[in-house]
């Protein structure tokens, strides 16, 4: 609630500052935290195990111990990289409901209603293994409210990895990334992850000029350095520290963390946010690529408990809508910290 | 539309050279912004740092168009698959042309790197990556180093990209990372700001092969959790023991120092297990010192300078010594005036050393006596010697530095030193701490189990003890067997007899030039 109250405060100041639109900065965080999540989250995973045959089941639950299937995630589609668990176009519609009920009750509903808009991005791309039938879902561990376990759910550029342990929960790694990054959904123009471009350019154009030379270390996009695979690293600190930034600056920065921090639900992104705050000194952003709002720019940002990485790809188009993305903590990637 | 013959010409070409120009366009040389990942060869090179240690890792991914040359160079047997032989062979080729250098000395980038290799269907998609890991010793002192990385492999359309990373946990910040703009090269430093913390952070995932590793490194880790039981400290401890016996059996300068000294000095079972006490000892206090003193002044670079400057003291002790033996010894020379005395004493005792002389000694006064032609002083204590030796042709003649005997010592002219001189060799032998032993100790020191540290250097060393005095109460019994009866020694075995003390006197002599040599390379290098 503190937390809450203290983003719009710096949000708001940032607003003012710098003659942005509340819309851009201010976003939308978790209003109040709630009663713990963690009991809606293990109800709806067993609701969803309930509608499963015995062979279904036998396919979806992996051990808490599996480290192989913890970590078998690809942002690669189908054919180039083998997932095992249960694949969406195999099952029914009531199933299909009831782990989307699962993911709605994990994610707020800005995070939920953002890997929805990349997940259905794919079905857009033309070509076998490519649209929504070819993401799959994974249960690691059963759920439980004693014991931790973990959900798991993705496919081509979006992937999901949701830990919970008791009444704590860690959404990392996980992968956000959109292609198209653009498309038109009847007469909706659908961007999923605009609203992290748009932040990240606020950010950048805030900058002074001797600010923007530490924060641009490079004149063209770089590829992820964290991306599937890439486990346990240590953050690479890099470009301009959150210190060295004004008040509004930093609001400005937090907002764009929250992007990332707000894909869990009300309560569990309440947590998140604190920690994301209470580091905020300590993390950096920095930028590869044009300073201009043409959307083919990468950057990072990198802090005790996060990395957040947005890297354009010219794979199958132009570079600024195709995007690989990923959201880590490296002290809590697979819920390292919650699960003991 | 244009509807003329002259139009459809037109349009016709165009369609015809549509590919050839996309073709063009996609092959032409193009700036990084705009380059298409389907005709770049990625090269992304991880630098990961732990005290000790650097992994170099990189990770290649080829697109589609710019996939046949890189299947070409790497599937040399065209069989369609790509085999870990063929992976080697490529890994060989692409780490010969990258370049690291810490504290500008070339780290040398040898030996069998891990592979993590595509498989052919994946590279002719345009999605394969190999991944070439390898982790090579580096600088580990506290302080701060410099690190320099160039990546000239250039496959087909290179790309390149670079990261300077500490590994997890490990007491090392990386500083400001300055690249060219291809990212082929990159320069930074790095500070270690703790003690070196060998602890693989990976270990901290539990695995199934986990149970199998039971170097002392692990014990270490395993120890580091209270749930374990006290027994597995008792296994920590029997199991360091045990690798302090292994750690004996390895070629170390101790050994061979006690080898010689035994040989030369027809040592007694005493002087073996005094000489394996004194090792051990000397080795555990040194670990222990380095252990402590580091802990206290942590920020220094103090293994860097305090072991050189232990292996300069006993590179010394260990030259002084030999050559204070070689002068004692050099009656036998050839060239020698001095009287062989000593070797008219060389006999060996083929009992416990304590025997007592039958000749009478006239004491003029307490202590003092003379007999024959020559006077030595008896301390408090009572020389006893055995009830019969022989003293050779010469009979019982001392030589000249003296025949005196204080409690404890008993020297029989110069080819024995004293118990002093048997514990000064055996702290020169065991005051260089082994890597292993040291490791533990940081280890220890960097885990917080300083206390369960040195209960394994202890035992370690205990283990290090008994096989040194087996050792050495070997080489007295061999020595002592290998003895040639009286009647049947010639002049030639009395000479290779008669030569021992001083070719061991040799030997310890090159071994302390050794040490030094060993030191100022060190210092300088």
């Amino acid at each position: 609630m503190r937390t809450s109250i203290r983003r719009k405060v710096l949000a708001a100041v940032a607003s003012v500052a710098l003659g942005v639109t509340g819309a851009t900065v201010v976003g939308t965080g978790p209003a109040a935290a709630a009663d713990d999540t963690g009991p809606a989250i293990v109800a709806a995973a067993n609701a969803f195990l309930a509608t499963l045959t015995t062979a279904q089941k036998a396919d979806v639950l992996f051990d808490w111990s599996n480290t192989t299937q913890k970590t078998r995630w690809s942002n690669l589609p189908e054919g180039l990289y083998t997932r095992d668990g249960l694949m969406w176009g195999d099952l029914t519609t009531a199933q299909q409901t009831a782990w989307l009920a699962l993911m709605q009750v994990t994610l707020s509903t800005e995070g939920y209603n953002r890997v929805r808009a990349e997940w259905a991005a794919d079905d857009l791309l033309s070509g076998s293994g490519y649209g929504q039938e070819y993401y799959w879902v994974a249960l690691i561990g059963s759920p439980s409210s004693s014991t931790p376990w973990q959900w798991q759910w993705g496919g081509h550029h979006v992937t999901v990895n949701a830990t919970v342990s008791g009444s704590e929960l860690a959404l990392y790694p996980s992968f956000i990334g959109a292609q198209p990054a653009s498309y038109t959904s009847g007469s909706t123009t659908v961007k999923p992850l605009g609203d992290i471009w748009t932040d990240a350019y606020a950010l950048l154009s805030s900058l002074t000029t001797a600010q923007k030379a530490t924060a641009v270390a490079g004149s063209t996009y770089i590829d992820l350095l964290y991306g599937p695979g890439e486990d346990d690293r240590a953050p690479l600190y890099e470009g301009i520290p959150g210190s060295s930034l004004t008040t509004a600056q930093k609001a400005l920065l937090f907002t764009l963390v929250s992007d990332y921090g707000d894909l869990a639900n009300a309560e569990d992104g309440a947590a998140r946010l604190a920690e994301l705050e209470a580091t905020l000194d300590q993390t950096y952003f920095v930028w590869y690529g044009p300073t201009t709002n043409v959307g083919r720019s990468y950057f990072r940002v990198t802090g005790p408990r996060v990395i957040v990485e947005y890297s354009p790809q010219a794979l199958g188009g132009a570079p600024a809508n195709h995007i690989h993305g990923i959201y880590r903590d490296p002290e809590n990637d697979y819920g390292a910290l919650i699960t003991g | 539309m244009t509807t003329t013959a002259l139009g459809r010409v037109r349009r016709a070409s165009a369609w015809l050279l549509a590919p050839f120009v996309a073709v063009i366009l996609i092959l032409l040389p193009s700036g990084p912004a705009s380059a298409h990942p389907l005709d770049i060869s990625w090269q992304t090179t991880y630098l990961t740092l732990t005290p000790g240690q650097v992994t170099v890792e990189v990770k290649m991914s080829v697109g589609a168009l710019v996939a046949p040359s890189f299947i070409k160079a790497l599937d040399t047997d065209g069989n369609k698959s790509f085999d870990d032989a063929e992976g080697q062979a490529y890994a060989k080729k692409v780490l010969a042309k990258l370049t690291l250098r810490i504290d500008d000395a070339v780290v040398a980038l040898t030996g069998t790197p891990e592979l993590e290799i595509p498989e052919y269907a994946q590279s002719v998609a345009g999605y394969g990556v190999l991944r070439i890991t390898l982790t090579v010793p580096a600088a580990a002192a506290t302080g701060t180093h410099t690190l320099y990385y160039r990546n000239d492999f250039v496959p087909e359309k290179p790309r390149y990209e670079v990261a300077v990373l500490p590994a997890k946990r490990s007491p090392i910040t990386v500083a400001t990372q300055d690249r060219d703009e291809e990212q082929r090269r990159v320069s930074t430093s790095f500070t270690v700001t703790g003690l070196a913390s060998a602890a693989p952070v990976a270990a901290s995932e539990p695995d199934s092969d986990a149970s199998s590793d039971w170097s002392v490194e692990h014990l270490l880790e395993l120890l580091r959790n209270p749930a374990h039981s006290v027994w597995i400290v008792v296994l920590a401890i029997g199991l360091a023991a045990a690798l302090g016996a292994f750690h004996a059996l390895t070629p170390g300068h101790g050994k061979t120092m006690m080898a010689a000294y035994l040989v030369g000095t027809g040592g007694r079972i005493r002087d073996a297990l005094v000489l394996g006490a004194s090792v051990t000892t000397a080795h555990t206090a040194s670990v222990i010192l380095i252990g402590v003193t580091a802990l206290l002044a942590s920020h220094y670079a103090l293994p860097q300078v305090l072991v050189p400057t232990l292996e300069a003291i006993s590179g010394l002790l260990v030259l002084g010594l030999g050559l204070r033996l070689l002068w004692q010894r050099r009656a036998v020379l050839p060239w020698s005036r001095t009287p062989a005395l000593s070797l008219a004493h060389s006999h060996a005792h083929s009992h416990a050393h304590s025997h007592s002389h039958s000749h009478a000694h006239a004491h003029a006064g307490a202590g003092a006596h003379s007999h024959g032609s020559h006077s030595h002083s008896h301390g408090p204590a009572d020389h006893d010697h055995g009830p019969s030796h022989d003293h050779g042709p010469a009979g019982h003649a001392h030589g000249s530095p003296g025949h005196a005997h204080g409690s404890p010592g008993h020297e029989h002219g110069a080819g024995r030193n004293g118990l002093g001189s048997v514990i000064a060799m055996g702290v020169s032998g065991g005051l260089v701490p082994c890597p292993e032993a040291l490791g533990v100790m940081i280890l220890a020191i960097g885990l917080g189990q300083v206390a369960v540290g040195l209960l394994l250097i202890v035992s370690f060393s205990v283990g290090l003890a008994a096989v040194l005095v087996t050792i050495g109460v070997l080489l007295v019994q061999v020595r002592q067997r290998a003895v040639v009866p009286e009647r049947f020694r010639t002049a030639r075995s009395q000479r290779v007899l008669q030569s021992l003390p001083v070719i061991s006197a040799l030997v310890i002599v090159v071994l302390g030039v050794g040490l030094v040599i060993r030191t100022a390379t060190t210092l300088t290098g």
